[in-house]
């Protein structure tokens, strides 16, 4: 069978594990990920707002911030998912989708490195259009360095929806992109409204 | 998965249509009885499918079992035995 053949490869294991990690064990593996987003953020002055953000500050957020960001983050994208699931009328099991979330945003934790060390030191975003010489040179750097773990992040989370629901074709594509836009538009909204209390 | 089946050939090779039994013999006194029978819609099945439902009986049906057993996660079990399902689905429609 091809999952069995994807167990042996490094290529299964780095881009569609969830085809023989599942269950408990991978719940555990998706929790321990999102406990990382929290010195991740800490050290390199990170934002996850948002169900597929990560924005460098100039500081690193408070407490709060982070922890409402990454829950955030963490259960619109596994329920929306979900939803997208039982929309077709599939069945799947909240635990492997939590924990493939999770897991899934490993790639994207990574980009908090390359984003830390590239990002140009500006107040607000469109400065970005007055840089020049060497900083506009290490923020192009840090766009293409960061990319790849990104299309890696979202590989992972096509892959969350396509061995839990096993859709193909047309329900495939359309379940996963309009998931991920609902999923980015809420999670926006709400960590807007919490950051709003918070301030 | 580690076949113990060998495949029986279901369809014909010249021309693709779905094969039936004519003949069959005892192996003890060589008696042959010829007929038209038809093939059973599990016999239609892949050897790998054959011996996923075959895994799937001697676990008692139990997924999660089968998913321990196989060094799979649930989701794929299930998403095989869907398949297979589907498969049957389709073949059984076809016979009638």
């Amino acid at each position: 069978m091809k999952a069995e053949e994807k167990r042996k490869s490094l290529a299964g294991w780095l881009f569609n594990p969830f085809l023989f990690w599942g269950g408990e064990k991978l719940l555990l593996a998706g929790l321990l990920a999102m406990l990382l987003h929290i010195p991740m953020a800490m050290v390199f002055n990170i934002r996850f707002g948002g169900a597929l953000d990560m924005h460098v500050g100039p500081q690193a957020p408070a407490l709060p911030v982070i922890l409402t960001d990454i829950l955030i983050a963490w259960a619109i994208m596994f329920m929306v998912l979900y939803a997208a699931i039982r929309l077709f009328g599939k069945t799947a099991r909240l635990i492997d989708i939590a924990g493939a979330v999770g897991v899934a945003r490993i790639p994207l934790l990574l980009t908090s490195i390359p984003a830390y060390f590239t990002a140009p030191e500006i107040e607000a975003p469109e400065e970005v259009l007055a840089l020049q010489g060497s900083e506009l040179g290490w923020l192009i750097a840090g766009a293409l360095l960061t990319l790849p773990f990104f299309i890696w992040f979202i590989v992972l989370l096509f892959n969350t929806y396509k061995v839990n629901s096993n859709l193909t074709g047309w329900k495939l594509g359309v379940g996963f992109v309009g998931a991920l836009i609902l999923a980015e538009i809420a999670s926006l909204m709400l960590n807007s409204y919490f950051t709003g209390l918070m301030s | 998965m580690e076949s113990k089946l060998s495949k029986l050939p279901v369809k014909c090779p010249s021309c693709q249509s779905g094969l039936s039994v004519q003949s069959l013999a005892c192996q003890a006194c060589d008696t042959v009885v010829n007929g038209r029978y038809d093939l059973p819609v599990l016999l239609m099945l892949e050897k790998e499918e054959l011996e996923f439902v075959l895994r799937f009986v001697l676990n008692s049906g139990s997924l999660k079992e089968m998913s321990a057993e196989m060094g799979l996660s649930y989701p794929t079990i299930r998403n095989y035995l869907d398949d297979i399902i589907t498969k049957l689905n389709t073949l059984e429609n076809h016979e009638s």
